[in-house]
């Protein structure tokens, strides 16, 4: 009875009542480590409230399910209003659609808008455009190519910035039209976190995962991107970056413009096809000159690779596709290969390929896909 | 948008009937489901009622038959976590859990889930009272092992000794099979 992971469980299990207490720091644990304890807390929780009973008041709720056919529900916007529940599911299928059968299918244009004033809004790649506005913020939603717009009027109350968070889930992509003019792609499984209305001196943006960015000029009021100690500035530029918290690497790709990377003391200037590659376990860090594109085809419609493990891309994705990959032989990993691949294409086209033209081969179940060595 | 729709629900008999079959037997059921994610009774029964509702409103191109118990728990899981997510996205200092909400989310009910937390709450009910108090302080109140400590008067140790003791009746319903080699590779790597 020596194994007990006692600090771990206690800081975690407070996650799911009031968040990271400021005053402890975090357990040391793998994310792997993090995340199975957190699923051990999920069920156990579960498990603890089984046990009660309680009354529905099946009659009452049988007349407001049927009762609420007047109702005006907005396809694409729904408030989370104090407990009532009217989150969009960009997950679950709709009535009349497929029941959930795990398969591996492309990506598509989704999304969900977290601002800071509560409300969730779900972006999809059906359904009409809309817009939606409140407290001087307005949003245009463009679902036929994925793209929302957000515009601020006033100055807000004059108290701290206050954020909105553009979440992507797996599976997604989206761009994101800020009011200063920038564009921003956000990839699958990643978000950013903007502030309501950018401020005079500085225009701060936080990101998770990847975006590509293409930053309207502005010399006197520079645009940062920060993942977590990576900080970066620039006054108008296109660039990529690449931080995704389950990633060893870390990249910056420099396409046209200049930008400076600082981190924990660092600072470095980046000229046009120079990469800054972080590798966060070594604490290494260094400039590369790079095919930009082979960084930022993936706002294109494609996943262009030379020279890549194949790793490397089955991390890209598996975020895309949404699946996961498993490694029946480890000598796999390393593999380099050189083309693309065309994100809109069910994935097994991209499987045959690498299997007609490689000795490794696919077996996909579900939503699992397990690579080996042809014997 | 469609308004055939509403002249259409309380005409159509059978499946009008049909729905509200479905709607009685999985009621209580599905926001026990809820209920056992969200902890609040309120919110448990505002996701199962959504989810009847949306069906309800598209309901002349819904045939949802055979995998119906699936698809609606499956639903309700989903939206329950999506409240869960909201919630810790408002705490503002709570990304781990959303991202970890976020990566549940993406898996369906799952009856083998079910079978671990029936087994859970099976062994829960069987721990010794005050274990089972301080375990629930623990895990369902993110009670610190201090506060718990001040509460029941009983000293730091005592509680982790009695969390410890929980974890571990609890965590070996969530183990895989011991697959011999691993275990082999565990005393190798002690020693």
């Amino acid at each position: 009875m020596n194994n007990f992971p006692e600090q771990s469980w206690e800081w975690l299990a407070g996650l799911w009542q009031h968040g990271q207490r400021r005053a402890s720091a975090p357990p040391e644990m793998t994310p792997g480590e993090r995340d199975a304890m957190l699923r051990e807390q999920f069920l156990a929780r579960q498990a603890a409230r089984r046990g009660a009973r309680h009354f529905y008041d099946t009659e009452r709720a049988w007349k407001r399910v049927t009762g609420r056919r007047a109702r005006q529900r907005a396809r694409w916007i729904s408030s989370v209003a104090a407990a009532v529940v009217l989150a969009a599911l960009f997950l679950v299928p709709r009535p009349g659609e497929e029941l959930p059968v795990a398969t591996i299918a492309p990506g598509t244009a989704k999304a969900e808008l977290w601002l800071a004033g509560g409300e969730v809004i779900s972006l999809e790649s059906h359904g009409a455009d809309n817009r939606w506005q409140a407290r001087g913020i307005v949003l245009d939603n463009d679902t036929a190519t994925g793209r929302l717009r957000y515009e601020a009027t006033g100055d807000g109350d004059g108290n701290a910035p206050r954020y909105n968070t553009l979440r992507v889930p797996r599976g997604g992509e989206y761009q994101l039209d800020l009011p200063d003019g920038t564009r921003v792609w956000i990839n699958s499984r990643s978000s950013v976190r903007f502030p309501e209305r950018f401020g005079a001196v500085s225009r701060e943006i936080y990101l998770q995962g990847e975006a590509y960015f293409a930053v309207a000029r502005d010399d006197r009021v520079p645009f940062r991107v920060r993942s977590g100690d990576q900080v970066i500035t620039v006054t108008g530029t296109s660039f990529n970056v690449s931080a995704y918290d389950d990633d060893d690497v870390w990249r910056a790709t420099l396409v046209e413009g200049t930008i400076r990377v600082e981190e924990n003391g660092r600072e470095v200037t980046l000229r046009p096809s120079e990469q800054y590659v972080l590798e966060r376990s070594r604490d290494e860090r260094r400039v590369e000159r790079v095919e930009a594109a082979l960084y930022t085809s993936w706002i294109d419609g494609r996943f262009y690779f030379k020279a890549f493990t194949f790793e490397e891309l089955a991390r890209k994705l598996e975020r895309w596709y949404d699946f996961r990959m498993i490694y029946a032989d480890e000598s796999v990993k390393g593999r380099r290969f050189t083309g693309f691949v065309n994100k809109h294409e069910p994935i097994e086209h991209a499987l045959s390929l690498l299997e007609m033209t490689t000795d490794i081969q696919f077996q996909v179940v579900d939503k699992t896909i397990t690579a080996k060595r042809a014997k | 948008m469609k308004n055939d729709r509403d002249d259409r629900n309380p005409g159509d008999g059978d499946d009008k009937e049909r729905f509200e079959k479905l709607f009685r037997t999985y009621y209580a059921a599905l926001c026990d489901y809820a209920h056992a994610i969200l902890g609040d009774f309120d919110e448990a029964e505002d996701v199962v009622q959504e989810i009847f509702a949306r069906l309800w409103d598209g309901k002349e191109d819904k045939t949802i038959q055979v995998a119906a118990k699936s698809y609606l728990y499956t639903s309700t899981r989903h939206m329950a976590l999506n409240v869960l997510k909201h919630k810790a996205v408002m705490q503002r200092n709570n990304p781990l859990l959303v991202d970890f909400i976020e990566i549940v989310q993406q898996e369906g009910y799952s009856e083998e889930e079910e079978l671990k937390i029936e087994k859970m709450t099976r062994v829960m009910e069987n721990l010794p009272p005050k274990c089972r108090e301080i375990f629930t302080m623990s895990c369902l109140e993110g009670k610190s092992y201090k506060e718990i400590a001040l509460e029941t008067g009983i000293s730091v140790n005592t509680v982790k000794f009695h969390v410890k003791h929980a974890y571990k009746a609890i965590h070996a319903v969530v183990l895989p099979p011991v697959d011999p080699i691993l275990l082999l590779l565990a005393i190798k790597n002690r020693f």
